[in-house]
């Protein structure tokens, strides 16, 4: 997998799995979903302008101040979008010397949601994603298993990907927000 | 691949048709250089793609496909020929081939011989089958299928749950000493050294004991094959779900004896875990676990029970902590 890079590698194990809070924090500030994704898009894009993102100690705290920023820029041109000033306002205390953890891994919700999309997939579909990616075998031998060509087993992984990555960014971004977490804690601490 | 002509795809869509084409080999690496590097946003894009991507190989997933709540339920629930027809010497005859229907047939990829998959002590593995039916194969497990005309399925030893899918063919499940007719649903055998159990979990099983017992089974009900011969019995939701918990990667104990638990652990462990005081055997034990953690299961009896292990030589051994 040569086309991986680093930075790549850093993005999945230490941003985009944060990716919700990204979201919720988007929602909070921007109100509608369509702007929350766009901050949240502009932020990402952000990070892959950085030439020294490997030295960020704090990558998700760093991404939630580029999503604030980002909203207060748009808030200044209050005509454009509609933010919710309160939360803009609200202090905003990210501790980017608590360094998050190397990987961390898809948590238990998380690997439900992709579960369930994958079950949802129709069956050829699924069963190509599930022979690649599960059982790990080469496009050709997942060819070969389900009788077809490989340009349509590649169909059938596009496909796949585009409604794992559409169902998962729109998710319920409510669902998690029982449990706080330790960043929006800090965040509460730093109001009292 | 085309991209050019996808203007109106979203960004997200084409990194996703690139990150395919790389993996399948079909792309143009330097076009594909070319596109990520033009704009922070395709490398983002990209990016949120392959992480995506990464997440559908983990692991986790094959045991998580086939709970029953996100299973496809079936269609209909067609029922199985009476038991009457399934006499072991009608199954070894291949009496059986004559009933199946050939109109439709023909889906089914060609399966020459029988193939076979095991999973190791303390493996889990999930099969999609020809028919796109599961198999999640839980510990120390051998199965074979043959999907050719018929729909045959052995079970040489171990347990696995099988989620069957809707068909003109029949379903046939083999062991010694159960076979069953399965119809869509999902059903879950086990066997023991001198025991062995077909637990109807979604749809109907016509089940035969040694080729003797005919049983019709409907969902909850089990045919249980033990010391004292083979019957029929029903299972509480707390039993069921006790009874596949394993396909969750948890084990749970319902005020089990601790020797019965501890073989029930050990099923999962390449190092036992044994009694070194027998009189510890009666303890009863409640409470779910992890099977890849069986520290906290030790854990947990620590506290719990005041029962201490040690390891000693590849046994872990327990034992009743005294007073200091």
């Amino acid at each position: 997998m040569a086309w991986l890079r680093d930075i790549d590698i850093w993005f999945a194990d230490r941003i985009f799995v944060f990716s919700d809070q990204h979201r919720r924090y988007a929602i909070k500030l921007a109100r509608q979903p369509e702007e929350a994704e766009e901050l949240v898009q502009e932020a990402y894009a952000r990070l892959f302008a950085l030439d020294d993102w490997s030295s960020i100690a704090n990558p998700h705290a760093f991404t939630m101040r580029i999503i604030r920023n980002l909203a207060i820029e748009r808030f200044r041109r209050a005509d454009i979008v509609r933010l919710d000033q309160s939360a803009l306002l609200r202090a905003v205390d990210i501790a980017d010397d608590d360094p998050t953890p190397d990987v961390v891994a898809m948590d238990r919700a998380e690997l439900r949601q992709v579960a369930t999309v994958m079950q949802d997939m129709p069956p050829r579909m699924r069963e190509a994603l599930y022979l690649r990616r599960i059982e790990g075998l080469p496009p050709a031998q997942v060819a070969e298993r389900m009788n077809i060509s490989v340009s349509t087993v590649e169909t059938h992984l596009v496909k796949a990907l585009r409604l794992l990555v559409k169902r998962l960014d729109r998710r319920e971004t409510g669902a998690k927000a029982e449990h706080a977490t330790s960043w929006e804690k800090k965040e509460r601490q730093g109001q009292v | 691949m085309g991209e050019e002509g996808k203007a109106g795809a979203s960004l997200s869509d084409r990194a996703v048709d690139w990150l395919v084409a790389l993996d399948c080999g079909t792309a143009d690496r330097a076009a594909f250089e070319a596109w990520r590097t033009a704009d922070q946003r395709h490398a983002a894009a990209f990016a949120q793609a392959a992480a995506t991507w990464r997440r559908t190989a983990d692991p986790r997933l094959s045991v998580l496909l086939d709970q029953p709540a996100e299973a496809q339920p079936p269609a209909t629930e067609p029922t199985p020929p009476p038991p009457a027809m399934l006499s072991r010497r009608a199954v070894a005859g291949g009496a059986l081939a004559a009933l199946v229907a050939t109109a439709g047939a023909g889906a089914f990829l060609a399966w020459p011989r029988r193939a076979y998959a095991a999973t190791a002590v303390g493996e889990r593995r999930t099969l999609i089958l020809p028919d796109g039916s599961h198999a999640l194969l839980n510990t120390d497990t051998r199965v074979g299928w043959r999907f050719d005309d018929e729909r045959d399925f052995w079970i040489e030893r171990g347990e696995a749950t099988l989620l069957v899918r809707e068909a003109a063919k029949p379903f046939r499940l083999n062991s010694d000493p159960i076979d069953a007719r399965l119809g869509a649903g999902k059903f879950n055998l086990r066997l023991e050294q001198e025991s062995a159990q077909l637990l109807v979990l979604a749809g109907r099983a016509a089940a035969v004991y040694r080729g003797t017992l005919a049983r019709t089974l409907a969902a909850g009900n089990a045919l249980v094959v033990g010391g004292a011969g083979a019957q029929v019995s029903h299972f509480s939701p707390a039993a069921i779900a006790a009874a596949t918990a394993w396909e969750r990667g948890e084990i749970v104990f319902n005020g089990m004896r601790l020797d019965r638990a501890l073989a029930e652990f050990n099923r999962y462990l390449p190092e036992k875990i044994v009694l070194q005081d027998a009189d510890l055997a009666p303890t009863r034990l409640g409470g779910s676990f992890r099977i890849a953690d069986p520290d906290g299961f030790l854990q947990a009896l620590q506290q719990g029970f005041d029962i201490g292990h040690r390891q000693q030589g590849n046994q872990i051994r327990l034992f009743r902590r005294r007073a200091a």
